[in-house]
């Protein structure tokens, strides 16, 4: 015990000398808080831009919109025009197909009224070739 | 009874109609409907109220008209520069009228400087518009039928029901009723009948008929006397 | 008739050729990245700076003999591939490129669509695999796409928010003043680490798992079905890329040069692309419970606070887009 030859391995008297284990990272580039700073202002930045362009879209597209208002008399009347030629050829068309059946009236319609019926598109194109009632129905579709 | 579907004839219908491409209505587009306003605004108010396409082919000739002379008086003025506006309208995707303002302007000023033609501010076309019109306003565009007499007023003392509406469930006076159960001692006596009946004769189907059909009996009978007593005391409450 | 059959055969066939030279041409350069940053260079050997590696593993990986296992579903283990292949073609529809094949109303809807689709062909060929690393790594594949494919789409509903129409060419024109990942920088970025898991590549490829599941649901394939699920794969890893570029990097019509729209776009589907590998080149792969933790609770109430604040303002500034 307090004799004893062998020398035990033991810090030196007051320690070891402190040493630098702490993780040593050079500071370098911005701040967390101005790179958010940063980040939040490219973010308002977007927006005021994205929002005034969405404004000046939405001008473009009363521009557009008001093209098609004012072009709408023009275009109604022309369909308006076309739809009632169809049917006075559909008319005589049916005039001379029918014309061996007793009792058929020309141009009688199914409808117990007086007013208008809008005819529908298979009524208008069907004593005429496939393709157009076709072209009538898919050939102007944009979207599908 | 059907009625006879009437057409005017292809000669009524025989217009010079516009032979041009979507591009170039399109890119008129602004000066026609300030240009041919008053014949536009007619025929569609005429549309509007007759809700019939025969009755306003004399207003949809009117802007035909206006609209081929429109064309004319661009092409003898300003030929050059309206075809340049048209084929880059044509050319852009979807014909959108931004991507060709320098040929607009071009054509703008043309058609201000030897028509006088101003192009109409955004927002003007889709104004709502008063349009004074000698045409009379059509009576019945529907063709409805005549709407139907109203019911006769009924004749005689009105009086309000006997006992309350019988319609009305949470009343007080149901609400306090509902409380008691009234009919639960008539589940009970019938169960209580065919418990009794049930016993001599339970293994035939036979057996228990009998059985049953006195036991509703003397359900139904319970049921009315409860009913009664119910509504002698709804009587006290009302 | 020669419109019909150029509108309905001719150009898909186009887009379809195209589309697989570009995977081809991805795999190289994901091979050659990767090689250099790991100090090495990659193929070279077929072809001049190896570029046709690609055709040389087709050819090998189709005249190599499929395996079918014995005990799996026969119909199912040859239908599933073919279905990945399909979609992943099919995704390609209604890109803008600038001009898609269909014009689709609601394309942004059909691309979520059938990217969900995908999954059944993962479940489907894990399953019918019967092997249990590849049932495994297909519920592991299916359980992630479909997690991740939340946030897609909840970022998918905050653009259109901004641009105002589920077309895909809406997003070009609402890009010409601004591009979107200005304004919406943080759902940029959960997009696209969303796409990489979303596509199950690296750091989110728990699906392949090599020391504890061999190589995923797509273990017991080999040869010409393996291929397929391979061009699958890096379609869809292209798709997402050059959806992102649309969505966020405006890859719009230049109206003054419109012959670059598809040069511009693709050259920043490409950069994407890199970035892809990049991260795969970087990152270590995330553990199970750490990717569903990111979508569940960090992605999904983030995204959706996001929403309500992106409806909020542009109403309140008066910034809403035009809609028709």
């Amino acid at each position: 015990m307090a004799g004893s030859k062998v020398k035990q391995d033991m810090p030196p008297p007051g320690g070891y000398a402190p040493f630098d284990y702490k993780r040593n990272l050079p500071k370098r580039g911005l701040s967390g808080y101005s790179m958010f700073g940063i980040g939040i202002g490219i973010m308002v930045f977007g927006y005021w831009r994205l929002f005034k362009w969405n404004r000046e879209r939405r001008r473009l597209q009363i521009e557009e919109l008001e093209a098609r208002i004012a072009l709408m008399p023009l275009l109604q009347a022309e369909h308006d025009r076309r739809t009632l030629r169809m049917l006075r050829e559909n008319l005589e068309e049916e005039a001379i197909i029918m014309k061996d059946v007793p009792g058929w009236k020309i141009g009688q319609s199914v409808f117990h009224t007086d007013r208008w019926v809008t005819p529908l598109s298979e009524e208008l194109f069907n004593l005429r070739p496939r393709e157009e009632l076709l072209h009538k129905r898919f050939g102007f579709l944009w979207y599908v | 009874m059907p009625t006879k579907l009437d057409v005017p004839t292809l000669q009524e219908l025989k217009v010079d109609e516009i032979k041009v491409s979507s591009s170039v209505l399109k890119a008129a587009a602004h000066h026609y409907g300030s240009q041919c306003d008053k014949p536009n605004k007619e025929f569609m108010l005429c549309r509007w109220e007759e809700k019939d396409p025969r009755k306003c082919l004399e207003e949809g000739r009117k802007v035909n008209e206006c609209a081929l002379n429109f064309f004319r008086q661009i092409k003898g003025n300003c030929a050059e520069s309206f075809t340049e506006y048209w084929t880059c309208l044509d050319y852009s995707n979807l014909a959108e009228l931004r991507h060709c303002r320098k040929q607009q302007h071009a054509f703008d000023s043309c058609v201000l400087e030897k028509l006088g033609w101003e192009r109409p501010d955004l927002g003007d076309l889709s104004k709502v518009t008063k349009v004074a019109t000698s045409r009379p306003l059509p009576e019945n565009p529907y063709h409805s039928r005549p709407r139907p007499e109203p019911n006769q007023t009924i004749e005689g003392k009105l009086e309000p029901a006997k006992h309350g509406s019988r319609l009305f469930f949470w009343n007080w006076a149901s609400l306090t009723l509902a409380a008691e159960i009234p009919f639960a001692r008539c589940g009970l006596a019938l169960r209580l009948a065919q418990e009794t009946s049930d016993r001599p004769s339970s293994d035939l189907d036979g057996g228990t008929k009998g059985g049953g059909k006195k036991g509703y009996k003397k359900e139904r009978r319970c049921r009315y006397r409860e009913t009664r007593r119910r509504n002698r005391r709804l009587q006290v409450i009302n | 008739m020669l419109s019909t059959l150029v509108t309905s055969i001719l150009n898909p066939l186009i887009l379809i050729v195209f589309v697989l030279l570009a995977v081809a041409l991805l795999t190289l350069v994901e091979r050659k990245v990767l090689g250099y940053m790991q100090l090495r260079k990659g193929p070279n050997i077929v072809g001049p700076y190896g570029l046709l590696q690609p055709i040389a593993d087709g050819l090998k990986l189709f005249m190599k003999e499929p395996v079918r296992p014995s005990t799996s579903s026969p119909v199912l283990f040859l239908f599933t591939p073919m279905l990945a292949l399909t979609l992943a073609l099919t995704l390609w529809t209604p890109m803008p490129l600038p001009f898609p094949m269909a014009d689709l109303n609601l394309g942004i809807l059909f691309i979520l669509a059938l990217s969900s689709l995908a999954v059944y062909s993962i479940l489907g060929s894990g399953w019918a695999s019967n092997s249990k690393y590849a049932l495994i790594g297909a519920l592991r594949a299916v359980a992630q796409t479909i997690s991740y494919e939340v946030s897609l789409g909840l970022i998918l509903l905050n653009a259109i928010i901004f641009t105002g129409g589920f077309t895909l060419q809406t997003f070009s024109v609402a890009q010409e003043s601004v591009w979107l990942i200005f304004p919406a920088w943080p759902l940029a970025a959960m997009w696209y680490i969303s796409t990489l898991a979303e596509t199950n590549r690296a750091p989110f490829d728990l699906t392949e798992g090599e020391s504890e599941l061999v190589s995923g649901f797509n273990v017991e394939y080999a040869g010409g079905p393996f291929a397929l699920f391979f061009l699958a794969e890096y379609a869809n890893i292209l798709l997402m890329n050059t959806l992102s570029a649309t969505l966020f990097l405006g890859a719009s019509i230049l109206h003054t040069t419109p012959e670059i729209t598809t040069t511009n776009l693709m050259i920043k589907a490409t950069l994407l692309s890199v970035l892809f590998l990049w991260v795969r080149a970087s990152y270590p792969r995330f553990r199970y419970d750490q990717l569903m933790h990111l979508i569940w609770k960090n992605f999904l109430p983030l995204t959706l606070a996001l929403v309500i604040w992106h409806l909020s303002l542009p109403i309140a500034l008066t910034g809403l887009p035009p809609q028709l």
